[in-house]
């Protein structure tokens, strides 16, 4: 018991690095994805191309290849980035795409009579979204953002491979010590825990949003 | 006063004329409805006095000044945006699909635009409101979401928040046409009231009856252009064209 006890607290400590990961992943890409998403959706169309080829080559490329590029590829040119900030960099390029993608399917999928209620009522466009379609397009996004929540949580164990030393690091590190599969088990539990926490969150923020359904 | 004034106004989609060089003035107080088979051009009439609809060429006039002016030639007349803000709030639209804002409630949905486009304070736009909801009979609604409502109460609340922003004119495309018929009476007199108010109205509608009852003016349109503008007598008692005669037969 105290050898689980101990170890759950060693672990743990590798547990910060993947929240701030997460967080920062979030409050980078969620803004950053709803501008692109509108971009894309009102922009010229030069911008909507461009976006495009943006979310083709990140969502058409492993994560961790781009961690590769980001952190070690670029100290080619010249540009070393401390691993915090390459980590943090290409999680929120990459969930940016993805989330961009899934923003503006919800934007598209409002009725056009929102668009026109709204005109006729002399709103003007930046009213109208963020007044309008958005809040209505979030939520219809909930379920598939929150998928891509419980992936970012798990993502993030891919930064071992720039020697930072997260949650299943450390997990990793006692089972090399002890030869025991415990510490394993122990990390797993960890991330259930933390992505029982997301879903729990999505599930209440849909149930919030649900009265006017 | 000269309230809505178009001028050889024309409109395409794609090669098909939408609106044919259409001429019509419809002064203050006065309440006008569209009538004509459906794709003759009432809805896109409509809607290109508010610019929901590009109008190809023409001049619209709002109150003696120009929203929108493009010559034969497709040269566009440059009109300060500001004047076509000023001039598009003076009208007030409801649509056939009610376009409520389903996120918002019923008192929300009214308050919405006077607080968020006029910058007036919250209270005073909710005191409005609720007097608005007050005249189309749902004051107890006012916490309601659009969703829990039914089909001719949605379409009074759009008609309450059209005239939140205090419009001069109100254009209603359809009123009554995505309703249940017994919930097209409640709908019908709530615009009744309005036209006895003398709120200056221009409706296009498939109801014949209260076309005849309420207008001052019956315009009546087919493939894209006015056949007929002129006392609900003059259009629908003794119709000379024989499209006019031939649509009007089908409602007796």
């Amino acid at each position: 018991m105290k050898y689980i006890i101990e170890t759950t607290g060693y672990i743990l400590s590798g547990c910060s690095l993947t929240l701030q990961l997460c967080a920062v992943t979030a409050l980078g890409a969620i803004p950053l994805a709803i501008l692109f998403a509108l971009g894309r959706v009102s922009g010229p169309k030069l911008l909507d191309k461009s976006l495009g080829l943006y979310a083709w080559i990140f969502r058409g490329t492993p994560l961790l290849l781009q961690l590769f590029f980001i952190y070690y590829g670029l100290s080619i040119f010249g540009i070393s980035l401390k691993p915090f900030t390459a980590a943090s960099l290409t999680f929120i390029i990459n969930y940016t795409a993805y989330l961009m993608e899934i923003f503006r399917s919800g934007i598209q999928s409002i009725d056009r009579g929102q668009y026109e209620a709204s005109k006729a009522l002399n709103m003007s466009y930046w009213q109208t979204m963020k007044r309008i379609i958005l809040p209505q397009a979030l939520k219809r996004t909930l379920p598939p953002s929150c998928n891509e929540a419980i992936t970012l949580v798990k993502d993030t164990a891919l930064v071992i491979v720039i020697g930072m030393g997260d949650l299943l690091r450390s997990a990793k590190e006692v089972f090399t010590r002890d030869f025991r599969i415990t510490p394993f088990i122990i990390a797993a539990l960890i991330y259930l825990v933390l992505t029982s926490g997301v879903i729990g969150f999505f599930r209440q923020l849909e149930k919030k949003l649900e009265v006017y359904d | 006063m000269n309230m809505i004034r178009m001028i050889n106004v024309n409109k395409f989609f794609g090669s098909v004329v939408a609106l044919s060089d259409i001429n019509l003035e419809v002064n203050e107080g006065e309440v006008v409805t569209i009538i004509g088979p459906s794709g003759s051009g009432k809805s896109t009439l409509l809607r290109s006095i508010n610019q929901l609809e590009k109008i190809d060429s023409g001049r619209i006039e709002i109150e003696g000044e120009p929203v929108v002016s493009i010559s034969e030639n497709g040269k566009h007349e440059h009109i300060n945006r500001k004047q076509i803000l000023r001039l598009n709030k003076r009208l007030g639209m409801v649509f056939q699909h009610f376009n409520l804002f389903p996120h918002k409630t019923v008192l929300e949905n009214i308050i919405e635009a006077p607080v968020v486009v006029n910058g007036m304070k919250k209270e005073d736009a909710a005191r409005i409101g609720l007097e608005l909801l007050d005249t189309v009979g749902l004051s107890d609604k006012k916490d309601s979401y659009p969703s829990r409502i039914s089909g001719g109460q949605k379409q009074r609340v759009a008609i309450a928040r059209a005239l939140g922003m205090n419009p001069d004119v109100l254009l209603c495309d359809e009123p009554t046409s995505a309703l249940d018929p017994e919930l097209v009476g409640e709908v019908l007199l709530t615009l009744k009231k309005l036209a006895e108010k003398k709120m200056t109205m221009i409706v296009v509608t498939h109801e014949m009856a209260f076309a005849k009852e309420i207008s001052d003016r019956i315009i009546f349109m087919d493939e894209g252009k006015i056949l007929a503008d002129g006392s609900p007598e003059d259009v629908l008692s003794n119709p000379e064209h024989p499209r006019i005669r031939d649509f009007v037969s089908k409602f007796i």
